[in-house]
């Protein structure tokens, strides 16, 4: 199925190619490598649900033509 | 397997910048403004417990925050601080082109925050919450950058502060802004060539 990634920060997005079995972890890095970031370092969500990293995508109920977001973990000191 | 079949950069809008400035830092006296809004807060001067690093100044003025959105973060850092703690919250706009690029807050967002009088960061219960907040936004926005506060140490960059720009906000257009509601200072920050810069911001309504 086709899924789409947006990253919060910049508004770009990527379509990407995913399996039932593939994981958010594994979609996650993927977009992070693409977009040269720290796939540790960000909450992804689904509408109004944060997707954990173990999930599958079928465990995570992806549908074709999904929207998933990157959004940033920031600390201020 | 996971395939990347292409890739959607998001599109600048070509527009003038906001015509309609209430404020201009390096020409206005931001202290006056903070008080004359019910935004400074009583307090003593304390001294930043790590070294400060001075940012270097660039004057070209491209980053813009609708005064809504301006009162809005800092009245949460004016009650944060009267709570002794620190503040923060995600800067939400857009990025246009107009004789370069430039960036417009039109809100802020924030929710509950793991936060002390030196950290800051959002709790694990703020994101469900934040989620609803940017549902509500009726446009295509961008996490232009964000904000926190600084209680009675001055506003500047710290090395965690620092730390999380070049993770997250390092594209021209995004900004840090740092308030300190005691010292009655709001200074805005981008990285260019990695290097954290302070620069002037405008207030427009």
């Amino acid at each position: 199925m086709k899924i789409i990634v947006k990253d919060a920060e910049t508004g770009n997005r990527i379509n990407m190619e995913v399996e039932e079995d593939n994981t958010i972890e594994e979609i996650i890095e993927e977009a992070a490598n693409y977009w040269k970031k720290n796939p540790g370092a960000y909450v992804i969500r689904l509408g109004k649900k944060i997707l954990q990293a173990e999930l599958t995508v079928e465990d995570a109920n992806l549908q074709d033509g999904d929207v998933i977001e990157l959004i940033p973990d920031p600390e201020g000191g | 397997m996971v395939k990347i079949s292409g890739e959607e950069k998001k599109k600048y809008k070509i527009q003038p910048p906001p015509a309609n400035i209430i404020f201009e830092y390096g020409k206005d006296d931001i202290a006056k403004y903070m008080e004359e809004n019910g935004f400074a807060v009583m307090g003593k001067r304390k001294r930043a417990e790590e070294e400060k690093v001075e940012s270097r100044w660039q004057g070209e003025l491209d980053f813009y925050i609708r005064e809504k959105a301006c009162h809005k973060f800092l009245r949460h850092c004016y009650e944060m601080a009267l709570h002794g703690k620190e503040a923060m919250g995600f800067l939400i706009g857009d990025v246009r082109q107009w004789n370069g690029i430039y960036s417009v807050v039109h809100d802020a967002v924030t929710a509950s925050l793991d936060a002390s009088p030196v950290y800051v960061r959002f709790s694990k219960e703020a994101y469900e919450e934040i989620f609803d907040k940017l549902d509500e936004i009726d446009y295509e926005y961008v996490i232009v950058g964000w904000y926190h506060s600084h209680l009675g140490y001055t506003s500047f960059m710290s090395s965690i502060d620092i730390e999380t720009q070049r993770k997250y906000f390092n594209q021209p257009f995004h900004a840090a802004i740092v308030v300190d509601p005691i010292e009655k200072q709001m200074k805005s920050f981008r990285l260019i060539n990695n290097e954290c810069i302070e620069i002037p911001y405008a207030i427009f309504r």
